[in-house]
């Protein structure tokens, strides 16, 4: 039962900040290498016709998956901890269950960027608790703020 | 040092077993000590102690401290309760509706005041 390798996926927002401080806390305890990730919600653009609008909107989500994973790399480089950064394409639960094989913890928060996804980011930690092949230590809104 | 008091909720059924383990090399790793915490539905829980001890045992083993609470109510209230007082949780579950259930989980990560580690029974 080890923490060695820490995955934290990250949306950019404000709510993911105290996940990575968690698994920074963690990291810093356990000796693990961290990898954020980002994924690139293809829900948001798969029934979009391809035109220039999609492809505008990708590099937009391109860019802000960037700055979300760069951003846990600088708090990790900060405190020392190993660190790797991947942007994956998909529908985020999906996606995040899938790598959760290579892992020996995931980090999350409960809370998403968009107002409505309050309760939608609820269930993507859920839904990731479900399926994940590693044990999920989420961090929700009320522990966000203690 | 972080990840000191750690709450462990365990059941009867064995759906704790894997969250009991990684909780004790948490800490191994932190150099905390543990609560194993038994919410039944009765005073006087015999099988419910059992249930606690063995996590003593198994913390003795690897020189963890582990501490017992045995608690009667409903499970998600009583640990969200008491999440206020603990660094982390680190729970089991099953999915089913037993007294580590997808629900209760659930209410927990919603709400607990610390983090929570969900531990999937492999049983």
């Amino acid at each position: 039962m080890s923490f060695n390798n820490i995955l934290v996926p990250t949306d950019g927002s404000e709510f993911t900040k105290s996940a990575i401080n968690k698994s920074i806390e963690m990291a810093k305890v356990t000796g693990a290498t961290i990898t954020a990730v980002y994924v690139l919600d293809q829900s948001v653009y798969s029934t979009m016709p391809l035109d220039s609008t999609v492809v505008n909107l990708y590099d937009t989500l391109k860019a802000e998956g960037e700055s979300a994973v760069n951003y846990v790399k600088e708090k990790c480089d900060e405190a020392s901890v190993p660190v790797k950064t991947e942007i994956v394409e998909g529908i985020p639960s999906k996606a995040i269950t899938t790598m959760s094989k290579g892992y020996d913890l995931i980090v999350m928060g409960t809370l998403g960027k968009k107002g409505m996804t309050k309760v939608l980011m609820g269930s993507v930690a859920e839904k990731v608790i479900e399926k994940s092949q590693c044990p999920v230590m989420v961090i929700s809104a009320v522990a966000n703020t203690a | 040092m972080s990840f000191q008091k750690i709450l462990v909720p365990v059941d009867n059924d064995g759906y704790a077993d894997d969250a009991v383990d990684k909780a004790i090399a948490l800490a191994e790793l932190s150099g905390g000590s543990i609560v194993a915490l038994h919410v039944g539905n009765k005073a006087d829980d015999k099988a419910g102690q059992v249930t606690v001890d063995k996590v003593v045992a198994k913390g003795k083993e690897k020189g963890v401290d582990v501490k017992t609470e045995m608690a009667t109510g409903s499970p998600a209230e009583i640990i969200l309760e008491r999440s206020k007082d603990y660094d982390i949780i680190v729970m089991g579950t099953s999915g089913k509706k037993k007294i580590l259930s997808g629900s209760v989980a659930k209410a927990v990560i919603r709400s607990a005041s610390c983090p929570v580690i969900v531990v999937r029974s492999q049983r």
